[in-house]
């Protein structure tokens, strides 16, 4: 009886196999070569802000690994890059077992081991086809249009094919010279070598296995040497962004400290390296692109453009390495900057967690400080230096919303009430406060802490805004200026706990205020009110009919916080609201156009944001667009007021909803 | 060239002052951390600093007559760029005294270009520009809206005249502007550059601005009176007044209403009918 085991290089000549390892080295020395160029430009960029440890990396990728992160998120992808990768890796691993077994003194390929191996690496070759044909389909029936069209990802995509099915076709030759019958577990080849026994005489088949070996060999050269190529990149690049996760609160923007000057402005050298880092290591796949509330809506912002051209960027600064002038500025516009709503839908979908708007943020910031800013985000700026709120509003006038109220305001005179008494600090926000379609959910608000008999106080005049349209218009200095003097207000009212109804504020506090640890309590309100209902604090009353309600998750109450339940809960609490979901929800929610200063810039582009997204809440037939944040609220009152839709729908704060059907 | 700017940081008159009425006068903790540079004088210092952006000019300083309370300016000129700022300190107040000691410091400078805001928020006077211009016997435009080109021995600007008439003048350096609020497209300096510059410490010349100073200055034969403003009756609108009537009373001064039938006709009426009437003025004329 045949030993169960194969010949290893039966039928390869020693130029077959000098062509196969020389060929190889070289290539892989092109592309280590090529991949030391980009690494050295990397090291010339600025630090960035990661402190990661070794084994929470590996952990990364084991998660990713395991869970595949986001890739679920769009399923035929997700299928198609599983059946890719893993058969690539189950491939790879054969082929090294191969050479272990040839090269080195271990003996372990036959027997059982070699029947098990052989059925595997089968299995792996038929899904790696499987999932390049259906990355083949996808890139050409025109399903989605997020995908770049490139001849070199094309090329790659036939290289890999041919590479896989002349592997299948040595095997098929190999076998069919002595077909013995347990070759069966390599079904594939086995079917090949009966059709190559019937097509061919014996005398041919040597011959054609050896010429389709040296294809095979200098195909897989061919993609060694392309593996550090533009996308290809991502194969081992992706796993380093993969690694160096941030640890950071999704909400949290990274802090930047690096001051440029009008010659540097925009170089290597102020980009952070895991930027440059982050666009080499992006697969071009679009999925951010697709889901970006800007390029949706036609304008100059296209985030993958944004990622790739800091590639671009590395490969400008290769090509020349003595021309200073090269600059990220020189092919990102400004526009594109300011177009960002930094909702994070795009951090959200990228399957190698490349962290997409913080590169637009700290783009924004170089621009800032050379003064190169529109006017609408120079007055809200200004307005924020010199009237701490973003509208320009006269700092007096924040209180006006209060009059004949009789709201408890926390001052340091006597006679007003003492605040160690309150338990909840309302943190108003100057939308709250000046912004007249905010201030009736600011009093909706009052009304409803007052009938659930929540003892708490406002800052009245001592608010100030939070800073968050400061940090995110990119004057970081700013930010830090409200950070601090607004932790000392906090910190003299004494209060511990604070409820805020502006998903931003909400998100500055807890995730951009982190020297609080454990200071304060920071809730949204629409938890609070959900804490109060399940209390049975608050009773609602039905007005008589049905209400379809739509909810509008706010990218910062929801992407970025994670709360995605509570305000759906309070919508249907009130009896006779029906809560009906729009095309997109939850963590796929659509921005209101509102967010990273968007609520004073220019808005530029074919259509608003806005817009879309209350085109999509009308188109589910409800009456009422409920939401949880007076930014959304502003934004899409707007969209209605400009589509003549307010007959048809109404925009209400969730409090408004509740204040509304709550019982006194 | 060498650009001085001269500065003032003023009371921001854009917010509602308190007024204490029993007293009738302004409470003056209301005007407590809301002054401002001077817009006009933002647009003189974004206007040099332009310049200096296009390599007209080498260097930039920046004076102001104050008190160490209006140095506030002088760090944000330095946080906008300029090379250097100083304060010059003056018992007296009053616009000729101010450019007395403007155009004392200014002359030891060398400078081809001085840019002047044209008015103040607070006083208005609009007098310091062309004082200093006078006192050191250089030629001035004043009300500029832009400045178009600028060589090593000439500018050329455009000037504001009233009605939205535009005047193209060209100046021989070294000479003096004072530019309109609007002239310069305002520019933004980070919160980061401010608090950089805070650190540093602006230096001070006091004058005492003796009759022998002034003297020095003003010519013998002038007698230093200086110019006072005077107050007329101001137009103070009347809440009671339609938006028409009240259209009325401004084009014709602040005095009675116009007649009807006056040269210029004021429409009353819904939107669609005054957009219709408007045009068919505007037909009328061929205007369109």
């Amino acid at each position: 009886m045949q030993e169960v085991t194969r010949q290893i290089e039966w039928n390869v000549a020693s130029w077959m196999l000098a062509f196969l390892y020389i060929g190889s080295f070289l290539a892989l020395f092109l592309s280590a070569w090529r991949l030391c160029r980009r690494v050295s430009v990397w090291r010339k960029g600025c630090p960035a802000d990661i402190r990661i440890s070794l084994g929470r990396a590996l952990k990364n990728v084991a998660d990713w690994t395991v869970n595949r992160s986001r890739m679920p998120r769009d399923r035929f992808a997700a299928t198609m890059h599983s059946l890719i990768l893993w058969g690539f890796i189950i491939l790879l691993i054969g082929t090294t077992l191969v050479f272990l077994e040839h090269q080195t003194p271990l003996h372990f390929y036959y027997g059982n081991f070699y029947l098990i191996a052989s059925t595997i690496l089968e299995l792996g070759g038929i899904a790696f086809l499987a999932g390049l044909s259906m990355a083949v389909y996808r890139r050409h029936s025109d399903r989605k249009s997020s995908l770049k069209p490139s001849k070199l990802i094309d090329g790659m995509l036939y290289l890999l094919i041919a590479i896989g099915v002349t592997g299948f076709v040595v095997e098929g030759f190999r076998i069919s010279v002595s077909l013995p019958a347990f070759e069966k577990v390599s079904f594939v080849g086995y079917g090949l070598a009966l059709a190559a026994r019937r097509m061919f005489s014996p005398i041919m088949v040597p011959r054609l296995h050896q010429a389709f070996w040296v294809v095979h060999a200098a195909l897989c050269i061919a993609f060694f040497a392309a593996g550090t190529l533009y996308f290809m990149r991502h194969v081992i690049l992706s796993m380093t962004t993969v690694a160096l996760q941030p640890t950071r609160a999704h909400g949290t923007l990274r802090s930047y400290a690096f001051p440029t000057t009008a010659e540097t402005m925009g170089s290597v050298t102020t980009i952070s390296w895991k930027d440059l880092l982050d666009g080499d290591a992006c697969t071009t796949c679009g999925r951010c692109s697709s889901v970006c509330p800007a390029t949706t809506a036609g304008k100059a912002l296209d985030p993958r453009q944004i990622v790739l051209k800091l590639s671009n960027l590395v490969d400008r600064n290769i090509a020349g390495a003595n021309d200073k002038c090269s600059t990220a500025f020189d092919t990102i516009s400004d526009r594109e900057l300011w177009d960002c709503t930094t909702c994070g839908a795009c951090v959200y979908e990228c399957p190698v967690n490349i962290e997409v708007y913080d590169k637009i943020i700290d783009l924004r910031r170089q621009l800032v400080d050379a003064g190169r800013i529109s006017s609408g985000a120079r007055l809200s700026l200004e307005g924020l230096k010199q009237r701490q709120n973003p509208w320009d509003y006269d700092p007096s006038q924040r209180v006006t919303w209060a009059e004949g109220l009789k709201v408890p305001v926390f001052d340091e005179t006597p006679s007003a009430v003492p605040p160690e008494s309150a338990e909840w600090i309302y943190w108003v926000g100057c939308a709250g406060a000046f912004e007249p379609s905010a201030q009736s959910i600011t009093k909706s608000m009052i009304s409803l802490l007052r009938k659930a008999n929540v003892s708490f106080v406002t800052l009245g005049c001592k608010e100030r805004c939070t800073g968050d349209p400061a940090r995110r218009l990119g004057d970081e200095a700013l930010f830090q200026s409200f950070k601090n003097k607004n932790l000392e207000t906090l910190r003299a009212s004494r209060v511990k706990k604070i409820v805020t109804h502006c998903p931003h504020c909400l998100n500055t506090f807890k995730n951009e205020y982190q020297n609080h640890e454990g200071e304060f309590t920071v809730i949204h309100h629409s938890q609070l009110l959900n804490t109060l209902v399940k209390e049975g604090k608050l009773q609602f009353a039905n007005d008589g009919g049905s209400k379809a309600i739509t909810f509008h998750d706010p990218c910062y109450l929801g992407r970025h916080n994670g709360e995605f339940d509570a305000p759906r809960d309070l919508v249907k609490v009130v009896p006779g609201n029906q809560l009906v979901e729009m095309k997109r929800s939850r963590d796929r929610s659509f921005c209101c156009g509102g967010g990273g200063g968007q609520m004073w810039l220019e808005s530029s582009g074919q259509q608003r944001i806005e817009g879309l997204r209350l085109a999509e809440a009308v188109d589910t037939g409800a009456r009422v667009l409920a939401t949880a944040c007076p930014f959304c609220k502003i934004m899409l009152e707007s969209a209605s007021t400009t589509a003549g839709h307010q007959d048809l729908i109404q925009i209400k704060d969730i409090a408004e909803i509740l204040n509304e059907a709550a019982k006194p | 060239m060498r650009i001085a700017v001269c500065l003032k940081e003023v009371i921001d008159a854009r917010l509602p002052l308190k007024v204490d009425m029993s007293a009738g006068r302004i409470i003056p903790t209301s005007l407590e951390s809301r002054s401002i540079l001077n817009p006009a004088d933002r647009a003189a210092l974004d206007s040099a600093m332009r310049l200096k952006e296009q390599k007209q000019a080498t260097r930039v300083e920046a004076f102001s007559v104050c008190g160490v309370e209006g140095q506030e300016a002088l760090w944000y000129s330095l946080a906008r760029g300029a090379d250097y700022a100083e304060r010059l300190g003056l018992p007296i107040a009053g616009a000729p005294y101010t450019a007395a000691a403007l155009a004392l410091r200014l002359a030891v400078g060398e400078f081809d270009l001085i840019c002047c805001g044209d008015e103040t928020l607070d006083n208005s006077s609009a007098v310091v520009g062309p004082l200093l211009a006078e006192l050191m016997d250089l030629p001035q435009v004043t009300s500029v809206v832009r400045v178009r080109e600028c060589t090593e021995t000439s500018i050329v600007v455009e000037r504001g005249l009233e009605r939205g008439h535009r005047e193209l003048v060209e100046m021989e350096l070294p000479g003096l502007l004072t530019l309109k609020p609007d002239s310069a497209e305002p520019h933004y300096v980070s919160f980061r550059r401010l608090q950089e510059v805070h650190t540093r410490s602006i230096p001070v010349r006091q004058f005492e601005l003796s009759s022998a100073d002034t003297g020095l200055i003003w010519p013998k034969e002038a007698k230093f009176a200086p110019p006072r403003a005077r107050v007329k009756k101001a137009f103070t609108p009347d809440a009671r007044m339609s938006p028409a009537e009240r259209m009325r009373t401004i084009m014709a001064g602040g005095l009675a209403p116009q007649e009807a039938n006056s040269k210029s006709p004021i429409i009353e009426g819904d939107p669609e009918y005054v957009a219709e009437q408007l045009f068919r003025f505007l037909k009328h004329h061929e205007f369109v």
